[in-house]
């Protein structure tokens, strides 16, 4: 027997058979390729849902860092849980306070950290305010 | 004796797909392909779900970071004798004014006077701005703007007492929407007048 060329593998195998392995492997390909565009798509969906939590923490943390620089002339470190409406949780807000004075006038900085929201996330905003002596 | 690539070898009788082979084949895809579009049905309604929600979070955030940024804004007055801030204050709607070209007076026909007030029959928070209303949030929950007036020692006021307006420092926004079908959308915020 003359075989017009040699193809690696092809000529000492018998093919009988072959097709239903092939066809379970290929299965298997396409379904860890299933996996991989389900799991991009979840972490798409958690990035999303992320994304709206923190745009409602960061309001709120800029509502509750407008209060604090309201008072900024006797305002204090606190820490307090806050409920907001429509939100199932509530909310863990801690502010720091760092007073600086020069003689003639003095600056407050105020953080303010809020954290909760599902997924729970946190966000921390600062600003300085120039109180009277 | 010549073979020509691909075709059977000699003797073998089993060469090619049998008919059950074909059979289990296709059965196989079929259960694949059903699997597969079942997933991509769930996905696709997710992100369809998770895509609303997010376009409703954002249109409410931005509303409110909108109102946010002309309560800041609200008694810009350099001449000292122009704008007052607030010429209304209400539970559920505000009046801001700010004297931005500098020249001593109040325009209400322009950006200088603009009011936030919920149409009951639109259901949507609108900009007023002389005599244009933009509504910049839809689906608005009925009572789903708040509003709330501190004064400098942080202690709410009455909007309906009189002098709130005047001593107002602080100013919160709580906006709820309710689109249909689609759960309800918070955004709780606030700012304080920093011309006072």
């Amino acid at each position: 027997m003359t075989v017009a060329f040699w193809v690696p593998g092809r000529v000492m195998r018998n093919t009988a058979g072959s097709a239903l392995v092939e066809a379970l492997v290929a299965l298997v390909l396409i379904a860890i390729a299933g996996l991989i565009v389900a799991a991009a798509s979840v972490a798409g969906l958690r990035a999303t849902r992320r994304a709206s939590t923190l745009t409602q923490v960061t309001a709120l943390a800029g509502r509750e860092l407008a209060l604090a620089a309201n008072g900024a002339a006797t305002i204090a470190d606190d820490a307090a849980t806050i409920t907001v409406p429509g939100s199932a949780t509530p909310f863990d807000r801690v502010i720091a306070v760092d007073r600086a004075g020069d003689g003639t006038a003095s600056t407050v900085g105020i953080t303010v950290r809020v954290e909760g929201g599902r997924p729970r996330e946190r966000v921390t905003l600062a600003t300085r305010v120039l109180v009277a002596p | 004796m010549t073979r020509e690539f691909g075709a059977a070898p000699a003797g073998h009788a089993s060469a090619g797909l049998t008919l059950i082979e074909l059979l289990v084949g296709m059965v196989l895809g079929l259960v694949g392909a059903a699997a597969m579009t079942a997933l991509l049905r769930v996905g696709v309604a997710a992100w369809m779900r998770a895509g609303a929600a997010a376009e409703v979070t954002t249109e409410v955030a931005d509303g409110v970071d909108q109102l946010v940024r002309d309560v800041r804004l609200a008694g810009y007055d350099p001449t000292a004798s122009a704008s007052p801030g607030l010429t209304l204050v209400a539970a559920d709607r505000i009046e801001l004014t700010a004297d931005l070209d500098g020249d001593g007076t109040i325009d209400a026909s322009s950006e200088e006077h603009v009011a936030y007030r919920v149409a009951a029959s639109s259901r949507s928070l609108q900009r007023v701005v002389g005599a244009q209303s933009l509504p910049i949030v839809s689906d608005v929950a009925a009572g789903g703007l708040v509003l709330g007036y501190f004064d400098r020692a942080g202690t709410r006021l009455d909007p309906a007492a009189a002098g709130t307006a005047a001593a107002t420092r602080v100013v919160t926004i709580d906006l709820t929407a309710t689109p249909r079908g689609r759960p309800a959308v918070h955004v709780s915020a606030g700012a304080r007048l920093v011309n006072r």
